[in-house]
């Protein structure tokens, strides 16, 4: 928040003509200052029940099946078994709580911290395979062909490095991406459901099944 | 008598044929069944009337505190007492994951690219010459390729109209014209209708309706195989 808080003009004549001595000068003080804002960020993976992998198909849906890394409320947005060159909607998969005292509101970041990996020579490019679609809290009607915003590999300083399949990396910019969501409301509630495009040789008859993973980072920012 | 026959099978025809209308994208015909659908994410950045194009920069990371009244006190850079006002970013993270196995049939219809992006002003058109191909991998002699979106380009308020995004498929040399694309749930239209291995190149032009407020408006391009 660049708020401006104070600037104030504090008439003390009357104070320091009671301690000072007569021959003292008075005069008139100006403070102000800066202060940042206070902001929240809650991140709720699987925040509904429903959440999980969906076939991308046209008419009628079929049921979420969620993979076994996912669990309500926490844990990892897991698409489960998917197949090579198919696409998925992943429902439910992310909400984020942004509080916030400052009233000119925020900007909200989402990047990977890297492009999905199999810990090894494997990889998926993340903006080739990776969306984030808006949601909503419950009666979510999207499917695997809504519109969806592809997530980008960061450029910003991730620690630890990445490939790194336990411990949750942050990032550090020297300058900010575009934003995901550029609110003006000091808090706001933000759902995403995930579309996973898998391309044609992630697994192939020589790799067999791959086991690929990576970490979206979120960022708010006050305005 | 054969007047009242005549009329039936007419009703008989008719039902047929609204059926088959609204059965959507995924029949080609009676005769063809789906084998392969992709999708080609679309996101046109549209710069128009309303907010600006992109995000206030940023705030500075580091606290800034301007104490510029000293008096008798001693100087200080920060606020004792105020640790609440620490926070100026935060994040948190989520894992992704996913399982994937080989899957034959990947290789019967793919793209070389799964997401385009494209920039322009609103009451313009843009275009992207060979945004994308689309392969048909297939020793069939007989296929048939249809295209169409999966919706109007949609931003996060608003949507301008799907056949405003036109296509040019071609093989060598563009055609002389650009089709506009045919949204779902509309019946989607025949690409072509070929045989064994080819490769199609897809021009994309966006007219960009004058009105269009600025945002980044998101739809898929669909491509369905038949035989």
């Amino acid at each position: 928040m660049r708020a401006w808080i104070g600037s104030c003009v504090a008439a003390l004549t009357a104070a320091l003509a009671l301690s000072a001595p007569a021959s003292a000068s008075t005069g008139t003080v100006k403070l102000s200052w800066y202060t940042t804002a206070i902001i929240k960020l809650t991140l709720t993976p699987n925040y509904a029940n429903g959440f999980g992998t969906v076939k991308a198909t046209f008419g009628t849906q079929p049921p979420p099946v969620p993979g076994p890394g996912s669990c309500l409320d926490g844990c990892a947005v897991d698409f489960g078994a998917v197949e090579a060159g198919i696409g998925y909607l992943y429902k439910y998969a992310a909400h984020l709580n942004v509080s916030s005292n400052d009233a000119s509101g925020f900007n909200l970041y989402g990047e990977g911290a890297a492009n999905f990996s199999d810990g090894g020579s494997n990889s998926m490019t993340l903006n080739q395979s990776l969306f984030w679609v808006p949601s909503v809290a419950s009666g979510d009607t999207n499917t695997g062909y809504s519109a969806g915003y592809a997530f980008d590999v960061t450029s910003g300083t991730v620690n630890p490095a990445q490939p790194e399949p336990n411990i949750p990396p942050t990032i550090t910019y020297g300058s900010y991406p575009s934003a995901l969501i550029s609110s003006s409301s000091a808090s706001a509630d933000i759902y995403q459901d995930y579309e996973l495009k898998v391309p044609m040789l992630a697994a192939t008859s020589s790799t067999g099944t791959v086991n690929y993973y990576c970490w979206i980072v979120y960022t708010v920012v006050p305005k | 008598m054969s007047g009242l026959l005549r009329k039936c099978l007419c009703g008989v025809f008719a039902a047929a044929a609204i059926v088959a209308v609204l059965s959507g994208p995924t029949r080609a015909g009676v005769a063809q069944s789906q084998r392969a659908q992709i999708a080609i994410a679309l996101l046109i950045n549209v710069t128009g009337v309303g907010r600006a194009p992109v995000p206030a920069p940023a705030v500075p990371v580091v606290a800034n505190v301007a104490l510029r009244a000293k008096g008798s006190a001693p100087s200080v850079d920060s606020v004792a007492g105020n640790s609440t006002l620490v926070a100026q970013q935060t994040q948190s993270a989520v894992k992704v994951e996913a399982e994937v196995s080989p899957n034959p049939a990947a290789t019967l219809l793919y793209s070389n690219n799964a997401a385009v992006v494209m920039n322009g002003n609103a009451g313009t058109t843009i275009s992207q010459s060979c945004a994308y191909q689309v392969t048909v991998h297939s020793n069939i002699i007989s296929w048939t390729l249809r295209d169409g979106l999966s919706g109007n380009p949609t931003s996060s308020s608003t949507s301008f109209p799907g056949p405003d995004v036109a296509h040019n498929d071609y093989q060598a040399t563009p055609k002389p014209t650009s089709s506009p694309f045919i949204v779902y749930p509309s019946a989607w239209a025949n690409v072509v209708t070929a045989s064994n291995v080819q490769t199609y190149c897809v021009d994309l032009s966006v007219t960009i309706p004058l009105s269009t407020p600025t945002g980044a408006y998101s739809t898929n391009a669909v491509y369905t195989l038949y035989w």
